[in-house]
């Protein structure tokens, strides 16, 4: 914990940044003075740090902040930076590196951000299990499948909440000429189709989603096949580089082909 | 019974997923993206924008176990109306041929 702490306590007390946010015990907090730092703690529970950022940097217009970032962190902030929901001038990450029971229990491809302050580089793992087998499902059963699983949801909108890339001011889910109101499940497959569409360019692969939902539905391997469709159809990934521009937002020229082995 | 209702819009950049979503939620078997010629958009890249969207709409709907076939984007000029009548009637075979899709009946339908 020491570089960690020594980084912060210096940007503090030099005026860099106004607050810092980490963890205190198993919770997310915004640490603002050097004295607190010692409940400093990087929890191996996970929020959505960005998320929570994005909307202190609406709060206090003029404010620096200081980010814990483990690699899923990063790749939500280099996505919200790209979106305009956080203003990279005003956040200064630290990087913390998981350990492996982490990366090992988050199914994580690059559980470490580029820079990395405190902890050291482990390898993860990718699940891609669940993807596999759906794939070799022919159509019908894997229409079985994704309805039963749709059909577990109780609508408590926590893989939207939950979300570090899930940041309109208004939300598709809850408009009621898209998604009826009052049923559980909500319509399916749209509620799940539309969460699924909107990941399109944006999902960075954190799982948080899975982590929330109560009723256990496998939203990873969902959205893992958005990310994945993205990367084949407009050669994009999500959450690597805040220059590179996102396929739906961003239309250059606009020619657009699809590939032709996809065809 | 017709079996092509007609949704007109200003532009296929128009288009939104939602409204794909919200046709198959309802019960078509199937949805036609008609738009103008690329490079012909009144309002500059319209249509390309549609392509990627269906694109990657009809990934997602493979792999909710929806044959894609059942989405079809297709660009075509205004006075085009013999091609328009074209491709309605050959996406309303493939269709058939298709039958019915899965989400008939389903909730919202």
């Amino acid at each position: 914990m020491e570089p960690l702490k020594e980084r912060v306590k210096e940007l503090l007390e030099k005026g860099e940044i106004g607050g810092f946010l980490g963890y205190r015990g198993d919770l997310p907090y915004l640490f603002t003075r050097a004295e607190e730092l010692d409940g400093l703690a990087v929890s191996p529970r996970r929020y959505p740090l960005p998320q929570i950022l994005a909307k202190l940097q609406g709060l206090y217009p003029e404010g620096r902040f200081g980010l814990l970032v483990r690699g899923c962190d990063e790749r939500s902030l280099i996505e919200l930076i790209k979106n305009n929901k956080i203003q990279s001038e005003r956040v200064v990450p630290l990087g913390v590196a998981c350990d492996q029971e982490l990366a090992e229990r988050c199914g994580c491809e690059r559980p470490y951000p580029t820079e990395v302050l405190l902890g050291e580089k482990v390898e993860g793992k990718e699940g891609w299990e669940l993807l596999e087998r759906l794939e070799a499902m022919d159509e019908e059963e894997r229409f079985r499948f994704w309805m039963s699983q749709f059909a577990k949801c109780i609508k408590c909108y926590g893989c939207r909440n939950i979300c570090p890339q899930c940041f309109c001011d208004t939300c598709a889910l809850e408009e009621e000429d898209l998604i009826a109101g009052g049923t559980i499940p909500p319509e399916m497959p749209a509620f799940h189709l539309v969460r699924a569409f909107h990941m399109a360019g944006r999902c960075v692969d954190c799982g948080l989603c899975e982590e929330a939902c109560p009723a256990g539905i496998p939203l990873r391997t969902l959205y893992k096949e958005v990310r994945r469709a993205v990367k084949d159809l407009f050669g994009y990934e999500p959450g690597l580089s805040v220059e590179e521009k996102e396929p739906f937002g961003y239309l250059g020229d606009g020619r657009y082909e699809v590939p032709e082995r996809l065809k | 019974m017709p079996n092509l209702y007609i949704v007109r819009v200003m532009c296929s950049g128009r288009v939104s997923p939602h409204f794909i979503i919200k046709a198959f939620q309802r019960g078509a078997d199937g949805v036609l993206v008609a738009g103008c010629e690329i490079g012909d958009c009144h309002y500059g890249k319209g249509n390309y924008l549609v392509k990627k969207r269906v694109a990657m709409m009809k990934d997602l709907l493979r792999f909710l176990g929806i044959n894609p076939k059942r989405l079809r984007v297709e660009l075509m000029a205004a006075s085009e109306a013999d091609r328009f009548v074209k491709v309605a009637t050959e996406f309303t075979e493939e269709i058939k041929e298709l039958g019915p899709s899965p989400l008939r009946g389903a909730q919202g339908a």
